[in-house]
């Protein structure tokens, strides 16, 4: 089948391009993996190389984000280690030592050396003036963006009463009767609160319920099957609720179906 | 316990000089941008408000990105360069001569020449450089359709 085969392509298209940073894979990444890809295309460029294979470049881009993830996670260690919450300049040279003591480096053997003066450093300065600076190639923005949240505020804050004194003041405040109060009125015509905003949901349900009640007049007229059960659920649980509990209601036999029928109304 | 004092002069010049260098640093302008830097380090739970330590962590990724793409440079020139001795010494030099005067003749270059000349960064020499700093990414050689593909016929029906 010409169409199962085609849904299967992009199934796995899109399968192959989520497994294609493997674990270290994380949604959050769609915008600065690129990032990262485009800075080592730029020092790949810088080195010599005209062009890339697409996975080469990608797979490059994915190692330089574990090793920046990897840095900063051993300097945290080294400066949790040594009783502080934030890292200096020592823990971070102390992290480069390890990521680079597979390979090696000047005085590493060197029990009393000076942290300052290693060969990782000494090569880092090299690297800085020897070679010319190329900045990145767009500017970006400062992300992730926060968003700022709003909280509901603490009893103090509100001026309100905690209801209690086993309620500090400082604890947020309970929301008000508006979230809860509207969905208990469905299908109620006399509204007790003046809320603006429970008016606003009744007039948004009445005007479902309407389409809803002519669908199933027509359906009791005719006596089709159909998915009546569905269109009448949200309605008639809303009555059920009010008169009895519906989990206590008997169960359908196998090929029943519910159907609520309404009663014409007159005029 | 005596103090050597050229060893505490020693040192305050290798801190003085690590002190400039991160003054330095605020000058130079990494491939690599702060941003990326800072957000990867945030997921990793590095805490410092000093700029002069998020520059000096890009840089020395920069480093290693740029050691780990001329290691693969290097791999990639010397596979060239056996290509073309290879292809040269395979082709007829009768027919292969003819041609490149004629292409000469109209302003053209060698075309083998031209084809080797452009580097391209492959996953193989990537993966060669990287096997250097203890990374492993290994590339399938080849895909195959079925298990018995690339086998002789006559060894197949046995």
């Amino acid at each position: 089948m010409k169409d199962g085969g085609f849904e299967n392509k992009k199934e796995l298209e899109n399968s192959k391009n989520q497994s294609k940073y493997s674990k270290f894979y994380i949604k959050s990444d769609d915008f600065a993996l690129p990032i990262a890809t485009v800075a080592v295309a730029q020092v790949c460029e810088s080195v010599g190389f005209q062009s890339f294979q697409h996975s080469a470049l990608e797979a490059l881009s994915a190692i330089i984000v574990w090793y920046i993830y990897n840095l900063g996670k051993t300097a945290n260690f080294n400066a949790n280690l040594a009783g502080r919450v934030e890292a200096n300049v020592f823990d971070v040279i102390h992290g480069l030592e390890e990521l680079e003591s597979g390979l090696g480096f000047a005085g590493a053997s060197d029990v009393n050396r000076c942290v300052a003066n290693l060969g990782i450093v000494r090569d880092i300065v090299h690297f800085v003036g020897d070679g010319d600076d190329i900045p990145f190639a767009y500017e970006v923005p400062w992300f992730p963006v926060v968003k700022e949240w709003k909280g509901i505020g603490s009893f103090w804050e509100k001026g309100e009463d905690p209801h209690g004194e086993h309620i500090p003041s400082w604890l947020p405040a309970f929301p008000g009767p508006e979230t809860y109060a509207a969905r208990s009125s469905v299908g109620n015509g006399t509204m007790t609160a003046s809320n603006e905003v429970k008016n606003g949901l009744v007039r948004v349900e009445r005007k479902i319920e309407r389409p809803l009640l002519n669908f199933q007049q027509q359906f009791a007229h005719n006596g089709n099957e159909g998915g009546s059960s569905h269109v009448g659920g949200d309605k008639g649980k809303a009555k059920e609720a009010s008169n009895s509990n519906p989990y206590l209601a008997a169960p359908l036999h196998f090929g029943e179906k519910e159907v609520h029928v309404s009663p014409v109304p007159s005029g | 316990m005596n103090h050597n004092p050229q060893s505490s002069d020693g040192k305050h010049d290798d801190d003085s000089a690590l002190s400039d260098f991160l003054a330095s640093l605020m000058d130079y302008a990494p491939t690599i941008p702060d941003e990326l830097v800072e957000h990867y380090l945030a997921k990793s739970g590095f805490q410092c408000p000093d700029v002069r330590l998020i520059r000096l962590i890009a840089v020395a990724t920069q480093k290693f990105v740029a050691e780990v793409a001329s290691d693969a440079l290097q791999h990639c020139k010397a596979r060239q360069a056996a290509v073309v001795k290879d292809k040269r010494e395979k082709q007829q030099k009768v027919i292969y001569l003819c041609l490149l005067s004629f292409l000469i003749s109209f302003g053209l270059s060698d075309p083998l020449l031209e084809q080797d000349k452009r580097l391209i960064l492959t996953m193989d020499d990537l993966s060669k450089s990287l096997r250097e700093y203890g990374v492993n990414v290994k590339h399938q050689e080849y895909f195959a359709d079925s298990p018995s593909t690339g086998i002789d016929p006559a060894s197949r029906e046995e």
